[in-house]
């Protein structure tokens, strides 16, 4: 495994919240010969999302920003960290927040989804600040819905991130919880474990898992339920026998047809690592399209940097100017090698141009 | 330029006769919607081409000699930009899906709109059809997508 496929692998499992490990893997790739100076940016700047603290994120940025001097995106990231006053242990904007969120002195089993792509859907409280998980199937590109917490209660939550290769989206709601949610530890998730799904019309299934993944690697676990028992758009949580969350059913199948659940560890994961994406990013926007946080907006951007779609109106930054030397660092048309042919610095895509599709010439580039 | 699309390395299984008879059909038809075929004709790989102006839009037509001969119609619309690449390829694949019996496509760094069927029961009218569609799709798209995206409208400097 070379190098760069050991830093795409620590990336990933940044993401898929195994920030110890990865931590490990690129503190040692950060001093590591094999990457060019850029790819030993990109290895700070994911050092830097491992933890929580402004010091040792500023320092990984400007390690960063030693390599790669160019790069506007980390030049910003460093000036807003360094701008922003340090972090008490509890900051008090947060603390004010939580003081003024409704807060809920029983949790739900269920919650209803209504105003997302397909209709009434279920979810689950994942944690005491009151974010609440579905499936990205069931808020589809929606940027607000209304949750539904006992029949009558009614308040409005924001959709804050989707992952639609994990099924899962996350909604901020302006509720706290006085207890936070049980949730089964990993180590449960086991074959013939019984469990029953709460959906929010009340209905309850009984089923039991009928494969369980002893290891981390696969964010599902398989059901005994059949999709089409699911009285709603799915993400009904399922509990063990002693109440605890153990994932929430989604309208996927096996190639049994048997319906898949999202592992509530998985879940967790991605939620912390959405927090991590905010410490970092503070001002980022939400692409309803792709479900991933974008900048574009902030720097006058009209289009999310990940999935190219245009972004609303109000999602995009306050700016009339466009930051374009940002823009194109986010866009990632800020290749240091124009392209051999036509000279665009949109990028390439296995040794040939994205824009004129032409193989690129070792002689003129290395000449050029 | 050269036949537009080609099929690999297929070879020709019209005959020479049953082509001469395509080549007559598409004159005919383009000599039926206003267009003189000896004065637009253009010089190709395979096959016969032709190029003339419909409203603000430069329409290309070809004839290529493949299995039973095919037409194409294709038109110019913008030049790709040097930036916003991402953008400019989701927003046409998107008009991709709204555009009836046509399809968009890069070239060369020039983005087309395009038009492909049998030349088999192809007659006039359809042909007529076809290429007011395509003309006015380029006319819609042009000044839109430049406009956004940047790119230089293709033929203006």
């Amino acid at each position: 495994m070379t190098a760069q496929d050991e830093l795409r692998q620590a990336i990933q499992m940044m993401q898929n919240g195994q920030a110890e490990a990865a931590a490990n893997q690129l503190n040692r790739l950060a001093n590591s010969p094999g990457l060019d100076a850029q790819a030993r940016a990109a290895a700070y700047v994911w050092l830097a999302e491992s933890r929580g603290d402004r010091d040792f994120k500023v320092r990984c940025l400007e390690r960063a920003l030693e390599h790669d001097p160019n790069n506007a995106q980390i030049r910003h990231g460093l000036k807003q960290l360094r701008a922003a006053p340090a972090q008490p242990r509890h900051l008090p904007a947060i603390r004010q927040k939580r003081e003024s969120a409704r807060q809920l002195q029983q949790t739900p089993r269920a919650v209803g989804i209504d105003g997302g792509a397909n209709g009434l859907a279920s979810a689950a409280f994942i944690a005491g600040d009151g974010l609440l998980a579905t499936t990205s199937y069931a808020v589809g590109s929606a940027l607000r819905v209304a949750v539904h917490i006992s029949g009558e209660q009614e308040v409005s939550g924001a959709v804050v991130r989707r992952y639609p290769q994990h099924d899962l989206a996350l909604i901020a709601t302006p509720l706290s919880l006085a207890r936070k949610p049980a949730i089964a530890p990993p180590s449960l998730a086991a074959e013939n474990l019984s469990f029953t799904a709460f959906s929010s019309t009340g209905a309850r299934l009984r089923g039991q898992l009928s494969r369980a993944d002893r290891g981390r690697s696969t964010p599902w676990l398989a059901t005994n339920i059949h999709p089409i028992q699911l009285p709603d758009a799915g993400g009904d949580p399922l509990y063990d026998a002693q109440g605890q969350l153990i994932g929430l059913l989604t309208r996927n199948s096996d190639n049994s047809g048997a319906a898949l659940a999202i592992k509530i560890s998985h879940i967790q994961a991605l939620a912390d690592g959405l927090r991590r994406e905010r410490q970092l990013l503070p001002h980022a926007g939400y692409c309803p399209t792709c479900g991933s946080l974008t900048q574009a907006g902030r720097y006058g951007g009209r289009s999310c940097e990940t999935c190219g779609s245009a972004l609303a109106a109000d999602g995009r930054g306050a700016s009339a100017e466009p930051d374009r030397d940002a823009l194109r660092q986010l866009y990632g048309e800020s290749e240091a090698q124009p392209c051999t042919h036509c000279r665009a610095r949109v990028g390439q895509y296995e040794g040939r141009c994205l824009r004129c599709g032409q193989r690129q010439s070792s002689r003129a580039a290395a000449s050029g | 330029m050269g036949r537009f699309f080609g099929r690999g390395e297929q070879q020709p299984v019209e005959s020479a006769g049953q082509f001469a008879g395509s080549l007559r059909a598409v004159e005919g038809i383009l000599a039926a919607i206003g267009v003189d075929a000896s004065a637009a004709r253009m010089e190709v790989e395979s096959g016969f081409g032709w190029h003339f102006q419909r409203g603000s839009a430069l329409i290309e037509v070809y004839l290529t000699p493949e299995e039973q001969g095919y037409l194409q119609v294709l038109s110019p619309i913008m030049h790709l930009p040097q930036q916003h690449l991402l953008a400019l390829y989701r927003r046409l694949l998107e008009l991709n899906l709204q555009l009836t019996n046509a399809a968009l496509g890069v070239h060369e760094d020039v983005v087309y709109v395009f038009h492909e069927r049998l030349l088999a029961g192809l007659d006039a009218a359809e042909a007529d059809a076809i290429i007011r569609r395509l003309a006015q799709y380029a006319d819609e798209l042009d000044d839109a997508l430049a406009e956004e995206f940047g790119g230089r409208m293709y033929g203006r400097g």
